[in-house]
């Protein structure tokens, strides 16, 4: 995020100037109505009014993500409906430079008596702007993103709330827009669903899209972005780094200790060997080769053990290990529950997970391998430490992968043996 | 070179045009689900729609036809029952239309909350969808009525959707006056409503021009709906032409409503997102 721009410098993909916005106390909307759309600098002595937001300026660069905190009725809803265009400022001026998607209440707009298709359908002509042909060809892919089953056929009546977050969601996944205004992001459906979104978004940042969160989650702040904004009183208290904003914002709480504020926030990703004293806590994450040296480069189809020690003093964690590109592309993801493999206890509070990857199918690319610290339950991420490595070899024609194939022309030569 | 600067006031209309051009896919949307919700869960579904006009259509027709049968001798072309048909369904058009979209702001507020929609768009939709299904009630028995030999078929039948463009044109200019400032005053709804129950006596729907007295003659040919109704009866049923004035009144009616349109957005286009 930088400042609000200036002549000749590069224009940002978004850029409010002193915006403000007022809402009339006066009891009489005739009178409103005669002083239209410059209310707020007319306004008759005796209505003061209410300024929910007011000399905010803020400007954002492709890729950057904002996280709007403050407590309720500071003015950050307000500031996400300027930001979205969904609400005018009365002053101040906000220039687009990118397509804008509002991720504001999933599943508003549907209507109860039609088919998950016929709503996505038609949400994708309203928030996308698609023609009816073109939504009634994609549509396809927000029944696949939803996963919604035979439901998706049946009307949303009959959904659970998750179902109808599930399928406003996967609408919003289609929407090609640069910059994504949200509030409630990540909070959708089972944790399976969840995680897909997490991938989304990380697609979503990594393909240089703009996010612009509010969240009474600190920790998702802190997590998913590279800028705060704390609003109170409709006016910015603090823009910056989030761990200082939020730091602050915890201060004027009446937080607790300068240690404890100190502290990542859980899911926070640091660097290898720093501490952090979460309850649970990657200490350590290596990448060996077949003789237990560590390596940041290895061959293509090579044999590689990946070890992840967690240090765990109140219970034994679940670990969770993903392989992504460097341009955060999902290639593979490993929960240490889901085979039954419990993280060993080797010192202490000090647990290990350790994974041996044969015949490592990647191709000739960067990675990035993360190791995630989940609590007892694998449904709350703490904390978050991954390093990059290069897998090397002979150029792919294209894919994530290289599985073995054998090929031939005659059917016979690769048959499995009867 | 000069350069002409169109007011802000007539800016807005004009924008309002290039909105609705460039977002006729959503337009189109809205109309089929607004269509498409109003009759989900019915099992009669759109005939429900048709209701209301036949009661009507009934109903005077008895009232007229039977009980006041004497009174009714001056109808031009001769039958009743066509001629209310001329006039009763247009108006139910006008009449549907125009609530559906003065109130389209006020329904559609949870959605104009959370998405950035024009709220032209949101008008239109609205005003357009009620009114083409009354339209499409009225040609329905228009064709029941030929087939039953009330009206007969002819040439004038070819330029009617030219008659409905006009009228559906009108009912959006007026539904995009009366809409903000239905957000922003209930009681504009009130207000319009009671106007509309005047605009049906004052329209020739349950006369025609030549029953009324000379001098009164004048009234409703000041009103759009007049001259609309008068052209529904000379295509349809072969009556005199509405007279040149009235059709110049339908003209200005209509222009002078959209200027006014753009006027009002453009007035209050900053303030309308705080009633929703």
């Amino acid at each position: 995020m930088t400042a609000a721009h200036g002549p000749g410098e590069k224009r940002p993909i978004l850029c409010a100037r002193n915006l403000g916005k007022h809402y009339s106390l006066s009891r009489s909307r005739l009178r409103r109505l005669w002083r239209g759309p410059n209310a707020a600098s007319r306004a008759a002595p005796h209505d003061e009014g209410l300024w929910a937001v007011r000399d905010v300026s803020l400007a954002l660069d492709r890729g950057d993500a904002i996280g709007v905190i403050g407590a309720n009725g500071g003015g950050k809803s307000t500031l996400l409906r300027l930001l979205a265009g969904t609400a005018r400022p009365s002053e101040g001026t906000i220039e687009w430079g990118a397509s804008v998607a509002s991720l504001l209440d999933l599943g508003v707009g549907f209507h109860p008596l039609e088919t998950g298709r016929e709503n996505a359908e038609t949400a994708l002509i309203l928030q996308a702007g698609m023609s009816r042909r073109e939504a009634r060809q994609r549509v396809a892919e927000v029944a696949a993103f939803a996963d919604l089953r035979d439901f998706f056929d049946r009307p949303i009546r009959i959904y659970s709330d998750g179902m109808r977050l599930r399928l406003g969601f996967a609408v919003i996944t289609l929407l090609s827009a640069d910059v994504l205004v949200t509030d409630e992001i990540l909070a959708v459906g089972d944790q399976g669903f969840q995680r897909r979104c997490e991938a989304w978004l990380d697609r979503f940042m990594g393909n240089g899209g703009t996010l612009i969160l509010c969240s009474h989650d600190l920790s998702q702040v802190q997590r998913l972005c590279s800028h705060a904004l704390w609003m109170s009183g409709g006016r910015a208290r603090a823009s910056g780094d989030p761990r200082a904003v939020i730091r602050a914002y915890r201060q004027s709480l009446g937080g607790s200790d300068d240690d404890a504020l100190d502290q990542p926030l859980p899911g926070r990703a640091h660097a290898i060997g720093e501490v952090t004293n979460l309850p649970f806590e990657v200490v350590a994450l290596a990448l060996q080769d077949e003789t237990g040296r560590d390596v940041t480069s290895v061959s293509e189809g090579a044999t590689v053990l990946v070890t992840v020690d967690v240090h765990a003093p109140a219970a034994v964690p679940q670990v969770f290990i993903g392989i992504t590109r460097a341009d955060l592309t999902p290639i593979y993801g490993l929960a240490s529950d889901m085979d039954g493999a419990v993280p060993q206890r080797i010192d202490g509070d000090r647990y290990r997970f350790r994974l041996r990857f044969s015949d490592l199918p990647l191709v000739p690319e960067r990675y990035r391998l993360r190791a995630h610290a989940m609590d007892e339950t694998g449904t709350r991420l703490y904390d978050t430490v991954e390093l990059t490595f290069d897998v090397t070899g002979r150029p792919c024609d294209g894919g994530l992968v290289r599985p073995h194939v054998r090929r031939s022309s005659s059917i016979d030569a690769i048959s499995p043996p009867s | 070179m000069d350069v002409i600067v169109a007011p802000a006031d007539l800016r807005r209309s004009k924008l309002v045009l290039e909105t609705l051009v460039r977002k006729r896919h959503l337009v189109w949307a809205l109309i089929r689900r607004d269509v498409s919700s109003r009759f989900a869960g019915s099992r009669l579904g759109f005939f429900w729609s048709l209701l209301n006009p036949v009661i009507q259509l009934a109903s005077y027709g008895i009232i007229f036809g039977l009980i006041y049968a004497p009174a009714n001798g001056r109808v031009a072309g001769g039958s009743l029952v066509p001629a209310l048909f001329c006039g009763l369904w247009p108006w139910w058009a006008f009449s549907e239309g125009t609530i559906r979209g003065y109130a389209a702001l006020v329904d559609q507020s949870a959605l104009l909350k959370r998405f950035p929609m024009p709220i032209e768009v949101c008008v239109v939709a609205a005003a357009t969808s009620a009114f083409l299904l009354q339209i499409v009630g009225f040609a329905l028995f228009l064709i029941v009525f030929a087939l039953l030999g009330v009206v007969s078929p002819q040439m004038g039948w070819w330029f009617v959707p030219g008659v409905v463009v006009a009228q559906l044109v009108l009912v959006n200019v007026l539904a995009l006056v009366l809409a903000p400032l239905y957000l922003v005053v209930r009681d504009t709804g009130y207000v319009a409503n009671a106007c509309l129950t005047i605009g049906f006596f004052a329209s020739p729907v349950l006369f025609v021009f030549d029953s009324l007295p000379a001098g009164l003659r004048v009234v409703p040919m000041l009103n759009p709906m007049a001259s609309l109704i008068g052209l529904y009866r000379a295509l349809v049923l072969g009556q005199p032409w509405p007279p040149v004035i009235s059709l110049v009144v339908l003209v200005a009616s209509i222009t002078g409503l959209f200027l006014l349109a753009g006027r009002l957005l453009a007035r209050l286009d900053g303030v309308l997102d705080e009633y929703w």
